[in-house]
Formats: structure tokens, C-alpha cells, sequence
């Protein structure tokens, strides 16, 4: 299988555009997505100018109005992705998400359908502020009807998308701002990568690390250091929030029997909540050291460099509380 | 059906336990969870919960009485045994039909990791029996199966012939005690009759030895506790005592400005505080021998002697660094209240890493107190006073107090000892350096 390495974006567009080839079905909706801009994050540079502005339509400033066309165009028949530019503005269209999208399947009784894939962006890091740095996935995991994917690496980016726009219901597709830049190996042929499989980034055998999005990487890094002392880390990343793999994480608590959750949102009643919830029922008798997260605190993201880097998780605070939980100090 | 209560095992020493009272009478009906009785072991008083519903048809052991560990001390009747659930993952199987159901009692409410809990269950062990290793005593995985493994290495099955048995039983030895000359190493009843004769010469032997002894007291409880532990100590640590002269005009006057504020903080409570500091700033006297490593301590939790009438238990108020005097005080009252009653839980009795002793109230100037392992330092304090000192070129009358410092020279040297001796020096002739 011939593999290169391209960027995160690079993958994502693959993605669309091949599904847009593959079915007529698929199109495209959102602010800035056409070219010449091409998307403020230059995802979808490119597909205006290969598809044609009735594939790739561009809307004013509108996240309620853009949404509730999509929802209404997924209804009869066709397979839109729209792209909320911050996920934070997905709170100007939370009632065509979470009141439309995911219940029209279940109001139904089964007999209509929402295959609409919400392509959106989150994450610290940029100096973003309050507004345009926030991590809202457990918004929708706890939303009923709604499947949340987030990648962190190109493969799993490009994979878990063409599965989105495959799937029946609606997809909320949370990429990181901060990943976009960043490179790995994709197939050059086709593949794709079902929901509710997670992914072993790394194997160890101390402690299970549990990251999504940005954090696996961190995560990663972090572990490479306390190998280094010793300490070997088991890496998973869920890729989908829900349908979660609960089984995967479970099965590699019962080999560590210890189990830190790392996530950029805020800690409180974030997704790292379920998972714990998930693994004191389900691994009771293996956990050896109190379950521990490692998130931002609960505030809004600061504006300031160094206080947003003060919140922000990054690879020096996820080591030392794997380091200080493995070394029994916690 | 007869469910029996059995002694729980409290303590990887404890071998045997005394009832001082039951909080339940023949007849009465108990909830799972309920008090049903306190037993003494050598450190505590521990209340012991009934682990399962019934009514108490017997008490086999009386108020004031011992039973070993694992003896039945009362027999419960009625509804209990449905409750005698297998744990969730166990599948129901076709249980045996004994006429008197040993129950495991797990007394003390111990801070235990999950693995921990269910590994102990599984092997069938007390959780409350095993010394934690994780932070603040945790119990955690690697020390239950450290029991277990103690556990196999200490009970070697031993081999006896039922008619050995019965008459070590009869003359009250344990087959254990007897070396074996069968075959296999196996117990013979004469084995058992040349054991009984050598203990009857050796009894006359002592009482030979022994004229003029009034009374004996046997080595149990706290006293064989203390005892050991002890000896164990001067057989183990190479000691230096250092010896410091200082002027406690600053504690005194502190003391009695507390009192002002209505905080009744004793020289002690003051004392801790002052080596909680002094340890923060030489962390190699914070540390404790470990197997082939010296461990410095994260935590600052420090011991303090004190005298009850069963005799001497230290205290550990724990995290002394980070409590100010009122909450030491008031950590103290509850810790002296607790000893001195003998209420206190084995948590309250473990975990430190620096002991102070005084003995100042009964005139002692300076002594070299015994370190208490796995601690590497411990400090005497002296009486306070007055004394005439020179100060600058003139003599004047202080109130002057001994510090004595033994510490363990295997862990720290004497110079870092010296200024560790030293730091508390300053800080109790400057209290105010930190204290205000």
C-alpha cells in the first residue's frame, strides 16, 4: 500500500472531495468556503473551483439559517457538510442541531433521516480567546441522536470523515485548529475508519492514558519522555466520543490498572466524566490509584499568552500527573 | 443455622484480640453494619461491625476476655444466611452445607485502591490486616499481594498426627511450636510428650532463676508493641544523640501571647510546628530507610510521644507543615483525647516521619530518646528553666531548654544532622520568624 505524508487539512479535503466524486449526493455549506478564500482554515480550497458553487455554496453570516438548510436538504435525500468555523458558534444553531438534527430520526420513528455531517474546529493555543477557544464536545456527546467524531492524526481524520458522510446521522466532526499543520502518513488508496473503534496510539504497560483531538499528540510526547524514566504509558485515543469504545479503554485499564483522562475542555462534567464513569463501573477490581484527569480548569479561556498557557493542558502537566500517579504520590 | 463471628485481624501483628465490651446481648436481633462489639489490639480500641443480619444466639468470649485471631467469638441465628451473597462476578454455585459458616469480619474502615479491595477478597484476606504502601498508607495492589506472599511464607502447613494434636491441645501447645520427628517432619504424639517435658524443666528453670519476683507482667498489648519495637530500633539504627542548649524566652512569651488569643497551644504543639519548618528546609532528615535506598518524604508528619495508662503510643498529626498552631492544637486534643482513651484508629498511629518526645514536665533535662523506625530522627525536649547565661558581656537569667537530636547515622551524617539541630534551634528562639 503506497502511504505519504500530508497534513491534516490535506487529508480532510481528500476526504470531501472524494466522497463528492464518488456521490452526487454531497455538497458543501458554510461561510468563506468557496475560493478564492477556500475556508478561513483553507479546508476546502480547491473545491469550488472543481465542483462548481452549486456543490460548494457559500452563505452570509447565518449558522441558525445555514444549519437549518442543510437539516432540510439531508431530509430529502442529500448529504450536505457544513462547516461551523469556530465550534463556538455552533450555539447560534443549537436548536437546528440538537432539537432538529438529532431527534427527527427517533420523532419519526425511523422513518426519516439526517445524513448531515457538521464539520467544526475548537481548541486553545492561538491566543484565541474566550469566544473562539472553546471545547464543547461533551455538548453533543450528551446530545441523544448525535455522533461526535475527533481525530487527531491525518489518517484518522481522513478515515473517520468518509465514514461521516456515509453515515445515516448527523455527525458532529470536531477538528482542532492547532492540527491542521500538522503531518502524517495517509494510504494513497481508498479507506475508511468506523465509528466507535479506538485506536491504541501507544502501548505501555503502567498506566493508560485516555486524550482526544491535540492531546493524543501531547500525550504521545509525554509518554516518550517518561519512558525515558522508566514509566511506560499506553496511549488510546476513543476517535469518536460517541459511539465510544468502551470496551478498548476498559481492556487496557484492566492491563495498567491505572487511568488518567486527557482533554483540552474544561474539567468539569467534561467528556473525561464518562469515561471515568465508564471504567470504575466497568474495571472496578483493576484500578490501583485513584482515577485522575488532566484538563483545563473550569474557566473561560483566557485572551493572555501566558494565562491561556496556564490553562491550556500541554505534554509538562499530563507527564508529571502520570509520573506522580505512577510513582504513587497521588 | 449457627453463623460465627469470628476475632478479625487488625494488624499484621495481631495474633490475638481482647473483647472490652459488647454493645450487643444474647437475643438481640443486628443489622448488617452494626456495632456489635469493641475489640483491643495492641495499638487501639477498634469498634467491629456485624457483616451480616441476624440475632446474637450465643457470646462465646466475654467482656475482658482474649480469643485468638479467627476464633469464634459469638454465634449469630435467624436470617442471615441469605445475605452471605457470593460477590457480583462470582457465579452462584451449589454452595456446601456447613452447619456453622465462618464469616470473614473486616472491622476497621481502611483507605484501599479497588484492585486492591477486590484482590484482597478474592485471596480471602482482610483488607484491614494489610500494611498500606500508597500515599498516606494506602493500600494499594502490590501490598496485598506482599501479604499474600508473607502469608504463604509464614504458615508452613504443619504436619501432625491426630493423636499429636489432640494432646498438644489437651496440654495446651501448638503443634506448630514442635519440631517433628515422623516422617516428613510430621508431629508424633511422642514429639508432643518430649515438648511438654522441656517446657516443664524450662518453667522450673525460670522460677529457680526468678526469686524474689513479685509479679509479672506479660509482654502484650502496647507493652510488647513498645517492647519490640524498641529493640528493634537499638538493634538496627546507628544513633548519635546531639545536644543543644537553647533560649525558649521566645516560646514562653508566644505560648502565653496565644493564650491571650484563647488559643490553648501547648510547648508541643509549638515544637511541631517549629520541626514541620525545619524538616521542609532539610529534607534529608524527612527520609526513611528503605530497602537498599534512603526515601525522602513528601509529607511532613510528625509523631508525638505520648503517655497513656496502657503506655507509650505516638501520635501523628500528619501534614504538620501545612496547619497552623490553632489546627495543630486542635489535631493534637483529638489525637491525646483519642490515645489516652484508647479510641484511636491505627491511621492516627502510623505514617509519620519525625517524633518528638518530652519528657520536660517530670524535670528531665536531657536525655537520648530511641529512634522510632522507619523514622531516622527524633528530637527530646527538656524542662524549661531559668538558668544564668551570659548574653553579650553581662550575665543574665533566662529560661534555657535541652534539645536533644538522635538521629539514624546510617541515613543522614552529623554534619547535615547538626544543621537540621541547628534550624530548629534558631526557629525556637525566633518563632516569630515563621509563626507570625
Amino acid at each position: 500500500m503506497a502511504v505519504r505524508e500530508i497534513t491534516y487539512r490535506e487529508a480532510l479535503k481528500e476526504a470531501m472531495r472524494e466522497e463528492m466524486l464518488r456521490d452526487e449526493t454531497v455538497f458543501l455549506i458554510g461561510e468563506d468556503i468557496a475560493d478564492p478564500h477556500g475556508g478561513s482554515y483553507k479546508v476546502t480550497a480547491g473545491l469550488s473551483t472543481e465542483f462548481g458553487l452549486d456543490r460548494v455554496i457559500q452563505t452570509p453570516i447565518s449558522e441558525q439559517g445555514f444549519i437549518g438548510t442543510a437539516v432540510g436538504a439531508a431530509l430529502i435525500g442529500r448529504r450536505p457538510i457544513a462547516e461551523i468555523l469556530y465550534i463556538d458558534f455552533c450555539t447560534m444553531a443549537m436548536d437546528q442541531i440538537v432539537n432538529q438534527a438529532a431527534k427527527i430520526r427517533y420523532m419519526s420513528g425511523g422513518q426519516a433521516k439526517v445524513p448531515l455531517v457538521i464539520r467544526t474546529q475548537g481548541g486553545m493555543g492561538r491566543s484565541s480567546a474566550a469566544q473562539h477557544a472553546q471545547s464543547l464536545e461533551a455538548w453533543f456527546v450528551h446530545t441523544p441522536g448525535l455522533l461526535v467524531a475527533m481525530p487527531s492524526t491525518p489518517y484518522d481524520a481522513k478515515g473517520l470523515l468518509k465514514t461521516a458522510i456515509r453515515l445515516d446521522d448527523p455527525v458532529i466532526f470536531i477538528e482542532h485548529k492547532l492540527l491542521y499543520n500538522t503531518k502524517g502518513p495517509v494510504p494513497e488508496e481508498e479507506y475508511t475508519i468506523p465509528f466507535g473503534v479506538a485506536d491504541v496510539k501507544r502501548e505501555g504497560r503502567d498506566c493508560t492514558v485516555v486524550a482526544t483531538s491535540r492531546t493524543v499528540l501531547m500525550t504521545l510526547a509525554a509518554a516518550e519522555t517518561l519512558e525515558r524514566e522508566g514509566i511506560s504509558v499506553e496511549v488510546v485515543d476513543p476517535r469518536t466520543l460517541f459511539p465510544l469504545d468502551v470496551d478498548t479503554i476498559v481492556a487496557s485499564v484492566k492491563k495498567t490498572s491505572r487511568l488518567v483522562v486527557v482533554h483540552e475542555a474544561v474539567e468539569r462534567c467534561g467528556f473525561g466524566a464518562e469515561v471515568v464513569a465508564q471504567v470504575a463501573e466497568k474495571a472496578y477490581g483493576y484500578v490501583d490509584a485513584p482515577i485522575v484527569r488532566v484538563c483545563a480548569p473550569s474557566v473561560p479561556a483566557p485572551f493572555a499568552r501566558q494565562l491561556e498557557d496556564y490553562v491550556m493542558v500541554d505534554e509538562k502537566k499530563i507527564a508529571d500527573k502520570v509520573r506522580r500517579l505512577v510513582r504513587g504520590e497521588i | 443455622m449457627g453463623l460465627e463471628i469470628t476475632m478479625p485481624q487488625l494488624g499484621l501483628t495481631m495474633e490475638r484480640g481482647k473483647v472490652v465490651k459488647w454493645l450487643v446481648g444474647v437475643g438481640d436481633t443486628v443489622e448488617r453494619g452494626q456495632p456489635i462489639f469493641e475489640v483491643e489490639t495492641d495499638k487501639a480500641i477498634v469498634t467491629v461491625e456485624a457483616q451480616q443480619s441476624g440475632k446474637v444466639a450465643r457470646i462465646l468470649v466475654a467482656e475482658g476476655e482474649e480469643a485468638p485471631v479467627g476464633a469464634a467469638v459469638a454465634v449469630l441465628e435467624g436470617a442471615a444466611a441469605p445475605e452471605a451473597a457470593p460477590p457480583p462476578e462470582a457465579k452462584p454455585e451449589p454452595k456446601p452445607a456447613p452447619e456453622a459458616v465462618r464469616l470473614p469480619v473486616s472491622a476497621v474502615r481502611v483507605e484501599a485502591s479497588w484492585k486492591a479491595r477486590a484482590e484482597a477478597r478474592k485471596a480471602g484476606l482482610d483488607i484491614g490486616s494489610i500494611a498500606g504502601t500508597g500515599p498516606g498508607g494506602r493500600v494499594v495492589a502490590a501490598d496485598v499481594a506482599r501479604a499474600l506472599a508473607a502469608k504463604a511464607a509464614a504458615v508452613p502447613a504443619v504436619k501432625a498426627t491426630p493423636a499429636a494434636e489432640k494432646l498438644a491441645a489437651a496440654l495446651g501447645l501448638e503443634v506448630s511450636g514442635i519440631a517433628g520427628t515422623g516422617p516428613g517432619g510430621r508431629v508424633m504424639e511422642e514429639d508432643v510428650v518430649r515438648a511438654a517435658a522441656e517446657a516443664i524443666r524450662g518453667r522450673g528453670a525460670v522460677a529457680a532463676a526468678a526469686a524474689g519476683v513479685v509479679d509479672r507482667v506479660p509482654l502484650t498489648g502496647v507493652r510488647g508493641l513498645v517492647s519490640r519495637r524498641m529493640a528493634e530500633s537499638a538493634r538496627e539504627t546507628a544513633r548519635v544523640t546531639l545536644f543543644r542548649e537553647v533560649d525558649a524566652g521566645a516560646l514562653v512569651r508566644l505560648r502565653e501571647r496565644l493564650k491571650g488569643e484563647g488559643v490553648e497551644a501547648t510547648y508541643n504543639d509549638i515544637l511541631v510546628r517549629l520541626c514541620a519548618e525545619a524538616l521542609r528546609r532539610h529534607p534529608d532528615a524527612n527520609a526513611r530507610l528503605g530497602d537498599g535506598v534512603i526515601e525522602h518524604l513528601g509529607d511532613v508528619n510528625i509523631g508525638l510521644a505520648v503517655d497513656t495508662e496502657r503506655g507509650l503510643l505516638v501520635v501523628v498529626i500528619k501534614g504538620a507543615d501545612r496547619l497552623n498552631l490553632r489546627e495543630i492544637a486542635r489535631e493534637r486534643g483529638r489525637l491525646v483525647e483519642g490515645a489516652r482513651s484508647g479510641r484511636i484508629g491505627p491511621d492516627d498511629l502510623r505514617g509519620g516521619t519525625f517524633t518528638i518526645t518530652n519528657l520536660g514536665m517530670y524535670g528531665v533535662e536531657g536525655f537520648t530518646p530511641v529512634i522510632n523506625l522507619p523514622e531516622c530522627c527524633i528530637l527530646g525536649v527538656g524542662r524549661i528553666v531559668k538558668k544564668p547565661v551570659a548574653v553579650d558581656d553581662a550575665v543574665v537569667v533566662r529560661p534555657m531548654m535541652v534539645l536533644s537530636l538522635t538521629f539514624d547515622h546510617r541515613v543522614i551524617d552529623g554534619a547535615p544532622a547538626a544543621r537540621f539541630l541547628d534550624t530548629i534551634a534558631r526557629l525556637v528562639e525566633e518563632p516569630a520568624l515563621i509563626l507570625t
